[in-house]
């Protein structure tokens, strides 16, 4: 070997490896970074060809492949290489690196009876190549277990001619190989942390949305329709509305918990169906009583048969008025005179004292005037937003996910600072606030599994969705994106 | 940005504009649809649906020019333009296009209306830059910006236009108001052949029919053949009784989707893409 290798190999150790261990560690996409590897490897060694496998289920995949002088380059935008993965078998040199965790390095592979190499003599026969030198790595994590192997060919010198692969290269190549499979784990580490996180967060939100009969599929609704917007704002917006994969990430994360705070809402508010709930059957038996205490002063002889039926008749239909009140969406004013007359209405009971026919309670659940839930129920109902914000603020999101806590739990505020909880303004929402909003509301409007109310068409929850735009609660340009996207048909 | 094209309903009950607890769904106010095709905003009759379209369109300011093709004049397809703000706007621009009815272009058949004692103003009053054009049925003429209009001669008492109109390869049909006969109807599946989006006179069942052939009103029967035979992409039945409640045409919706997915009764309010 001449010189001029030699001090190539003391450049390198000094300075480069420091470098690239930084860039290394600072690579965020896979495939960007397994690319890197080799080419970092083939730099320090100065050669030609290179392959990165991968150890999967016992066997080496082809992930990386690259050939300078014939101009191939294969994998690096993450695409699937077509050759079968290479078994642990003692024949083949790179999975003998594997099995022996040992380096292995080879001047001239055509001289070499030590492997089979059938397989680098098959690719030079195909394409006119020579392979000579072979400089082979395996890449041991921190546990000692092997993750993959380098495979460097035909180290060059200054003259571009090919040499055997400098013994001095061998540390600097073990040091970068180590480097490599902590970066390749470290990636491996995030990703299952993440992924437990989406397991995690989506078990979460099942169990919310499994709480409540009506829209089971709530959540899971609007991860699709956010997935489908996005990928509209992307491919046909473009701008300021583009989402990275951070931002979409985060987005979708969001979305999953922005109904958490559910978790801890009593079933009896979120599933309840009518103004009275239980409280309908003790005014049934009162009622029955009401009746049998008529019937035991006709009797007595104290009315008439005439005002027995008169008083029976009324009785009924006071029930039937209850009852209808009781359900109705919204209370009229017709229906809201019967339910005061009823409730004006007196009788004596067993001990003669006069009592009305409903209690103060009853009323007051009876005259909501819109939905089913009284005002204390209604605060209790959205008071899930700050709940969501509290127990999210007890999960230790990474940096990636740091907006995640305040976009999920901003879902019920509007643009003109009449939503709730803290009464917001355009100024502090941000776009995907505005957006995660849209989506909640449409979704609520359209859900199919609500017995209590019919689905609304979707045109019509657009319409509702244009309407709130124009009453400055939602964001006009958001709405009218959402309706060019048709996110909502997503499959 | 790819560009959007909407069908947004107004009004869609006929002759007469309702309003009560029961027609919340479906909405009272009588014949008004906006279409925003594109930059261009376009409105088809100017029923009492186009009080709250024309403080949608003054408020929004998208498109500072209008244009507003008129089926006929009868009350229920005009009130709304007493009050449609564009015209009360200086900065806007309204294309009024309608045929000539008893020799009169569509300005003085306005000012036969709007003049003392039945109205304080007429036309002198608006303040937009209004142009009113004199069309003909079975014509075709020319929007702007690539918006072409095919009219047809609508079956309905005192002259009424059926309105195709096609942008780019978007195509849009209007039949308000519209009784079907043997050789109109024949016309029309023509007319409608694999069009996007159909707004039909459904003012009637079939068997309500029976007794008012000749008032100038279609089906929704018809309206469904006339979806089988023209390959129309979506019809939406228009025109509403406006003695229905929202519970009985709910189940009238019901029935109509049931016979064709393409088909459904329009609602005031809703928002189509074309």
């Amino acid at each position: 070997m001449n010189t001029a290798d030699k001090q190539q190999v003391n450049h390198i150790n000094v300075k480069n490896l420091l470098e690239i261990a930084a860039a290394l560690s600072k690579e965020k996409d896979y495939n960007k970074l397994l690319t890197r590897i080799l080419r970092e490897a083939m730099d320090i060694t100065n050669c030609d060809g290179g392959t990165l496998y991968l150890l999967i289920d016992g066997a080496l995949h082809f992930k990386i492949m690259r050939t300078i002088s014939m101009n191939y380059y294969k994998g690096a935008d993450g695409e699937k290489i077509a050759l079968p993965p290479v078994a642990l078998s003692k024949k083949n040199v790179c999975a003998c690196a594997a099995l022996n965790k040992q380096m292995i390095n080879i001047d001239d592979v055509y001289c070499s009876d030590k492997y089979d190499f059938s397989g680098p003599r098959n690719y030079d026969k195909m394409t006119g190549y020579q392979t000579r030198s072979m400089l082979v790595v395996p890449m041991e994590d921190y546990y000692g277990d092997i993750i993959g192997v380098l495979q460097l060919i035909n180290a060059q010198n200054q003259n571009g001619e090919v040499i055997a692969f400098n013994k001095k290269y061998e540390e600097a190549i073990t040091s970068l190989a180590s480097l490599a499979a902590v970066s390749i784990t470290n990636m491996n580490y995030i990703e299952e942390i993440k992924e437990i996180l989406h397991s995690f967060v989506e078990v979460i939100s099942t169990a919310i949305d499994e709480r409540t009969p009506y829209n089971a599929n709530h959540t899971k609704n609007m991860v699709r329709y956010g997935k489908a917007f996005i990928k509209y704002l992307n491919e046909q917006v473009g701008g300021i509305y583009t989402f990275d994969e951070n931002r979409e990430e985060q987005f979708l994360m969001s979305v999953w918990l922005h109904d958490i705070g559910k978790m801890v809402i009593p079933l009896e508010i979120m599933n309840k169906e009518t103004r009275l709930s239980s409280a309908i059957y003790s005014i049934k038996s009162r009622f029955e009583l009401i009746g049998l205490l008529n019937k035991i002063a006709l009797l007595r002889g104290e009315i008439s048969e005439q005002d027995y039926e008169q008083k029976t008749l009324e009785l009924n239909t006071d029930l039937k008025i209850l009852e209808q009140a009781n359900t109705i969406g919204f209370l009229n004013d017709d229906l809201l005179s019967c339910v005061r007359a009823v409730a004006a209405k007196t009788y004596r009971n067993e001990q003669g004292e006069v009592c009305f026919y409903l209690t103060e309670e009853e009323y007051n659940l009876l005259t909501i005037r819109f939905g089913t839930l009284t005002n204390k129920e209604r605060q209790i109902m959205e008071s899930h937003v700050a709940i969501t914000e509290k127990l999210l603020n007890k999960i230790a999101f990474s940096k990636d996910y740091n907006n995640v806590t305040f976009w999920a739990s901003s879902h019920h505020e509007y643009l003109n600072g009449c939503g709730y909880p803290r009464h917001l303004t355009a100024d502090e929402l941000p776009f995907e606030v505005r957006v995660l909003t849209i989506l909640d509301i449409y979704d609520a409007l359209t859900a199919r599994d609500r017995p209590y109310k019919p689905p609304m068409p979707a045109e019509k929850a657009l319409a509702v969705l244009d309407d709130m735009a124009d009453k400055g609660q939602l964001d006009k340009k958001v709405v009218e994106l959402f309706i060019a996207s048709c996110a909502w048909e997503a499959k | 940005m790819n560009e959007c094209n909407l069908v947004h309903f107004y009004g869609v009950r006929g002759s007469f504009p309702t309003y009560d607890n029961g027609k919340i769904i479906f909405g009272g106010n009588t014949s008004c649809c906006h279409l925003q095709m594109g930059s261009r905003a376009l409105v088809f009759d100017c029923g009492t649906g186009a009080v709250k379209l024309g403080q949608k369109l003054v408020s929004d300011a998208k498109s500072k020019q209008i244009d507003l093709l008129i089926s006929h004049i009868h009350f229920d397809h005009i009130l709304g333009m007493f009050f449609f703000d564009p015209l009360k706007r200086q900065d806007f621009t309204v294309n009024i296009y309608s045929e000539d009815r008893a020799g009169m272009g569509i300005r003085e058949q306005l000012d036969r209306i709007m003049q003392h004692p039945q109205w304080p103003v007429n036309t002198d009053g608006f303040k937009a830059q209004v142009n009113y054009h004199t069309i003909t049925a079975n014509a075709k003429f020319d929007l702007g910006d690539g918006l072409s209009i095919t009219t047809m001669r609508s079956n309905h008492p005192d002259i009424s236009t059926v309105f195709r109109l096609d942008y780019g390869k978007k195509s849009f049909v209007y039949t308000l108001d519209y009784e079907h006969d043997k050789d109109s109807f024949a016309e029309l599946v023509g007319l409608c052949k694999k069009a996007d989006f159909v707004v039909y006179d459904a003012s009637f069942t079939d068997e309500e029919y029976q007794e008012r052939k000749g008032w100038g009103h279609s089906t929704w029967q018809k309206g469904v053949e006339l979806a089988k035979l023209s390959g129309a992409k979506q019809v939406a039945m228009a025109h509403l009784p406006f003695n229905k409640t929202d519970e009985q045409l709910l189940a009238l919706d019901e029935q109509v989707r049931a016979e064709s997915s393409r088909c459904f009764l329009a609602r005031e309010g809703a928002i189509y893409k074309l």
